[in-house]
C-alpha cells in the first residue's frame, strides 16, 4: 500500500458531489426512468429515501472498520483467498464505470461540440491529464476536487437564476394525476441505485482523520448533490418542456444553450461545457484511482500507480472497439435496464452479505478492528505532531 | 513554484476557453454564415431550400463594401431538406455554417408536408440549434422576401430577429415564435403549435431612405415586409391564419400581450387607450359530459389620447370608457375563439393543456379525438379592466366650451 495520505472532510465531499453530479449534467437519466412525466422531481425527493437504504450497510462497514482500508475489511470480515474473490467485483465495476463514464463522456464531445474529432484525439487529450492526477493520488484528487466543485456548483447557481424568467410552471402540472405510486417508487429506486458514490466514501474514508465523521460527510454530500439535481432536473423540465427533455441527448446542455443575459450575453452554454469537461474527467480520474487502489491492495504491489496506466489503456482500447463506439451501445449501457442492476449488487448485495459474515464471526473481528483503529489514531497524532498541527488546517 | 504563479498560470491556461469563438478547426474565412434560410416543398414534391448567406465583404463587412450586397442567397432542391442543404455546397464555395442562423422560413406547402421530418433534422443536427424564429411566408414565391426593403436592416434574417428582440412591445399583432416554443407545442398534450407570418406587401408611401447599397431610392418601390397575423397548426400540418386583429387576441387570452392600443369611440369623438398590463385565465368546467371555458381577463388601461371632450379626469367618463373597452374586446375576443374553434378547429390556446391540468380524468377520457371535441366546447369571456388616464394634463385638450 502507498503511503497513507491525508484528506479533509471537504476534500471527500467534494468528490462524492463531483462524481455524482456528472451524469445529471450529462444526460438526466432521471427524466426516462418511470413515471417519466412531469412528476419525476417527485420521485427524485423520493430517491433519497431508497439512497439511504440501499447504501446504509456500507455505511455501516465504513463506520464499524475505521482505520482499515477497503482491502484490509474484506480481508478481515472473510480471510485472505475469499477476501480478494470477494473484492473482484468491486475493481470489476471500478473499471466498468471508468470505461461507461469514458464512452458517454466521448459520445457527448462528438455529438454536441466536436464532431469532426476523431474519438482516439479525444481520448488522448482526455487520458493524459486524467492519469497523471490518479498516478499522484488521493491527495491530489481531493484538492482538485475543491477546485472544481465551486465551479460546477456555480454554473447550476447561475443558470437556475438566469432561467427564472424562462421557467413555465405549467409544465410541472397535473401533479401526482399520471403517475401512480408504484411508477413513482420504481422510478425513485431506479434513481437511488445509480447512486454509486458511496463506493468513494468506502474507500477514501479511509483518508480521513479518525476525528473526522464519515456520516457527517456522507449526509453533506447527499445533500449538495440532491438540492443541485433537484435545481438541474426542475429547470430543464421547466424550460425545455419535459418531453422535448426527455427527447435530448443532453438535456441540460440543450437547456443552457437557450439561455442569455441582457440580451447579449449569449452561447452560455460554453459555462456548461467549462465546468462540465473537468469535472468528468475528475470523475474519470476517482474511478481509475479506486481501480488501481484496490488492485495495488489484491496484489500489495505497495503502490497503486502500477496500475494507473494499464487500467487506462484497457478503457480506451474498450471504448474504441467498433461495437463499444456505437450509441445503441452507450444507450444500452446508461439505461435503467443495465446501470442500476450492476451497481446494486456491488453497493448493496456483497456488503450486506459481509455485514452478515461479520456479524457471524463477530467475536474473532472486533479485537482486530480495535487494533486497526488505536494505530490509525496513532498515525494521525504523529502526523499532527510532526506537522504542527492539523495538516489540512 | 509560488502560489501565486501557479494560479497565475491557471488563469492564463483558462483565459482561451472563455475566449474561444470557434467550435472546431474550421477558419471563419472559409464559413457561409446563414443569418436566415427558407424551407419550401414545390409543386413536382422536390424540397426547395433558399439560404440567405452573410457577406463578409459587403457592407459592414471587413473589406469594406465596395457596392456588394450584405448578403446572398443561394437555392438548391432535391428529394428531402437534408440532401438540399448539402447540395447549397455546389452553388457556393465556402462551408454552410448554421449556428448564427436567425429565422426559418417555411412556405405553406412545406407545412402540408413532411414537418416531422424536417423537426427530427433540426433537433439532430449540432449547428441547428433551438433559438432561431419559425415563420411561415405567404407569398408566390418566397425567394422574392430577400429583395424586400427591409428598413434599417441589411438582411431578412437581422430583420426579423430585430423586430423579435425590439419592437414585440410594439406589435401586439404578431407573434414572436422560436423553434423552441414550436417544439414544446408541437410534443404537449392538449394545445397545438402556431408561427408568426410574414407576407409581401407593396409600399404605398415613398421612401426617402437609402437602400442598402447606398444609392437613393434604390428600392423604394419595392414590396416590403409585413410580419402580423399567425399560422396555427392541427396535429403537425398547417391549418389556416389568423389576421392582425384575432392575433391580438390570441396574444391576450394566453398572456403574451406586452402592450396593445384600441381606439374606441365613446362620446363625440375617438379615445385612444393603451393596454399596459393584461392577464389572462382560463378555467376549465366539467358538468357531466359537458366541458366548457372559462376565460378571465384583468386589464390595466390607459387613456393616451382623447380626442373629443370626454372629461377623462372624472371618474364616470373613465366608467363609461371602461364598459365601451370591455363590450369591444369580448366581441374580439369571442370573434378570434370561434374561428379557432369552428373554421381551424386546432386548439392553439391551450383548452385541452388547461382541462388536463384541473381535470386529468377527464383529459384522458377526450384526449384522443380533442380537437374535435374542443370545438364544440362552449367558452365564456370576462373582462375586468381598469381604465385610468395619463400623460402630463388633466382634461382633454378640447373642452365643450370651445
Amino acid at each position: 500500500m502507498t503511503k497513507k495520505p491525508d484528506i479533509t472532510r471537504a476534500q471527500l465531499l467534494c468528490m462524492a458531489v463531483l462524481s455524482s453530479l456528472v451524469f445529471p449534467y450529462t444526460f438526466l437519466p432521471i427524466l426516462n426512468s418511470p413515471p417519466a412525466n412531469q412528476d419525476v422531481w417527485i420521485a427524485l425527493l423520493m430517491s433519497f429515501v431508497y439512497i439511504l437504504a440501499i447504501n446504509a450497510p456500507l455505511l455501516f462497514l465504513m463506520n464499524r472498520f475505521r482505520g482499515m482500508n477497503i482491502n484490509e475489511i474484506v480481508d478481515t470480515i472473510v480471510g485472505g483467498i475469499a477476501g480478494k474473490i470477494v473484492i473482484i467485483p468491486f475493481i470489476l465495476f471500478f473499471i466498468y464505470c471508468f470505461t461507461a463514464c469514458l464512452l458517454i463522456t466521448s459520445l457527448f464531445i462528438n455529438i454536441y461540440l466536436f464532431p469532426g474529432t476523431p474519438l482516439w484525439a479525444l481520448l488522448l487529450f482526455m487520458a493524459v491529464p486524467m492519469c497523471y492526477t490518479s498516478y499522484k493520488g488521493a491527495g491530489t484528487i481531493g484538492r482538485l476536487a475543491t477546485f472544481i466543485i465551486p465551479l460546477i456548483l456555480s454554473t447550476i447557481v447561475v443558470f437556475t437564476l438566469i432561467s427564472l424568467r424562462y421557467i413555465d410552471l405549467n409544465v410541472f402540472r397535473p401533479v401526482l394525476a399520471e403517475s401512480t405510486f408504484a411508477q413513482l417508487n420504481l422510478g425513485a429506486f431506479l434513481t437511488a441505485a445509480r447512486y454509486s458514490e458511496i463506493l468513494i466514501f468506502f474507500v477514501f474514508s479511509y483518508f480521513l482523520k479518525q476525528k473526522d465523521s464519515i456520516n457527517k460527510t456522507y449526509g453533506g454530500a447527499l445533500a449538495v448533490f440532491g438540492i443541485s439535481f433537484f435545481l438541474i432536473l426542475t429547470t430543464t423540465m421547466g424550460v425545455l418542456g419535459v418531453d422535448f427533455a426527455k427527447l435530448s441527448w443532453n438535456p441540460y446542455y440543450v437547456f443552457t444553450r437557450q439561455m442569455d443575459l441582457f440580451g447579449f450575453i449569449e452561447r452560455m452554454q460554453s459555462l456548461n461545457t467549462l465546468a462540465w469537461f473537468p469535472a468528468s474527467l475528475l470523475k474519470l480520474t476517482l474511478y481509475n484511482y479506486m481501480a488501481s487502489y484496490v488492485l495495488s491492495g489484491v496484489f500489495r504491489t505497495g503502490s497503486h500507480k502500477y496500475f494507473v496506466v494499464p487500467i487506462a489503456v484497457a478503457g480506451f482500447a474498450v471504448c474504441l472497439l467498433p461495437v463499444m463506439n456505437k450509441s445503441s451501445t452507450v444507450e444500452f449501457l446508461r439505461s435503467d435496464r443495465v446501470f442500476p442492476y450492476i451497481i446494486l449488487p456491488v453497493i448493496f448485495i456483497i456488503p450486506l452479505l459481509l455485514i452478515i459474515v461479520y456479524l457471524l464471526r463477530k467475536s474473532k473481528i472486533d479485537p482486530l478492528i480495535d487494533k486497526a483503529k488505536k494505530a490509525a489514531e496513532r498515525a494521525d497524532a504523529q502526523l499532527e505532531e510532526a506537522q504542527g498541527g492539523s495538516p489540512n488546517d | 513554484m509560488s502560489k501565486r504563479l501557479h494560479a497565475l498560470l491557471l488563469v492564463c491556461i483558462l483565459t482561451p476557453v472563455l475566449l474561444t469563438g470557434c467550435w472546431n478547426q474550421k477558419e471563419p474565412n472559409n464559413l457561409a454564415i446563414l443569418n436566415s434560410i427558407v424551407y419550401d416543398l414545390r409543386d413536382d414534391g422536390q424540397y426547395r431550400v433558399i439560404a440567405e448567406i452573410l457577406n463578409p465583404s459587403g457592407p459592414g463587412g471587413q473589406e469594406g463594401g465596395g457596392g456588394k450586397s450584405p448578403n446572398l442567397t443561394a437555392i438548391s432542391q432535391a428529394e428531402n431538406v437534408r440532401i438540399a442543404l448539402a447540395q447549397i455546397s455546389q452553388s457556393i464555395e465556402s462551408i454552410l455554417f448554421g449556428s448564427h442562423n436567425k429565422v426559418r422560413f417555411f412556405t405553406e406547402s412545406f407545412m402540408q408536408g413532411d414537418m416531422p421530418a424536417a423537426l427530427d433534422f433540426l433537433l439532430r443536427d449540432h449547428l441547428t440549434d433551438e433559438t432561431p424564429l419559425m415563420v411561415l411566408i405567404r407569398a408566390q414565391d418566397p425567394v422574392e422576401i430577400y429583395s424586400a426593403s427591409l428598413g434599417l436592416s441589411d438582411t431578412v434574417g437581422d430583420y426579423i430577429d430585430k423586430l423579435s428582440k425590439l419592437q414585440a412591445k410594439n406589435m401586439p399583432k404578431a407573434v414572436f415564435i422560436t423553434t423552441l416554443d414550436f417544439i414544446k407545442d408541437y410534443l404537449l398534450e392538449g394545445k397545438e403549435p402556431v408561427m408568426g407570418v410574414v407576407e409581401l406587401v407593396e409600399c404605398e408611401e415613398k421612401s426617402t431612405s437609402e437602400d442598402k447599397t447606398g444609392e437613393q431610392g434604390g428600392k423604394e418601390h419595392g414590396p416590403k415586409l409585413q410580419y402580423e397575423g399567425l399560422a396555427a397548426f392541427r396535429e403537425g400540418r398547417f391549418a389556416g391564419y389568423l389576421d392582425g386583429t384575432e392575433t391580438r387576441a390570441y396574444n391576450l387570452i394566453t398572456g403574451n400581450l406586452k402592450s396593445a392600443y384600441y381606439s374606441i369611440a365613446a362620446g363625440d369623438g375617438v379615445t385612444v387607450l393603451e393596454v399596459d398590463k393584461a392577464k389572462a385565465g382560463i378555467t376549465a368546467n366539467v358538468d357531466g359530459d359537458e366541458i366548457s371555458f372559462d376565460i378571465q381577463l384583468n386589464m390595466n388601461i390607459g387613456v393616451i389620447e382623447e380626442g373629443g371632450t370626454v372629461d377623462v379626469s372624472k371618474d364616470e367618463p373613465l366608467d363609461v370608457i371602461e364598459s365601451a373597452f370591455n363590450a369591444m374586446l369580448i366581441k374580439e375576443l369571442g370573434a378570434a375563439v370561434e374561428k379557432v374553434q369552428h373554421e381551424l378547429k386546432s386548439d392553439i390556446f391551450g383548452f385541452g393543456a388547461v382541462l388536463r391540468m384541473q381535470h386529468p380524468e377527464t383529459w384522458k377520457q377526450v384526449k384522443e379525438q380533442w380537437n374535435d371535441t374542443f370545438s364544440v366546447c362552449p367558452v365564456r369571456i370576462s373582462v375586468v379592466s381598469d381604465v385610468d388616464r395619463t400623460g402630463e394634463i388633466k382634461e382633454p385638450f378640447l373642452t365643450e366650451d370651445q
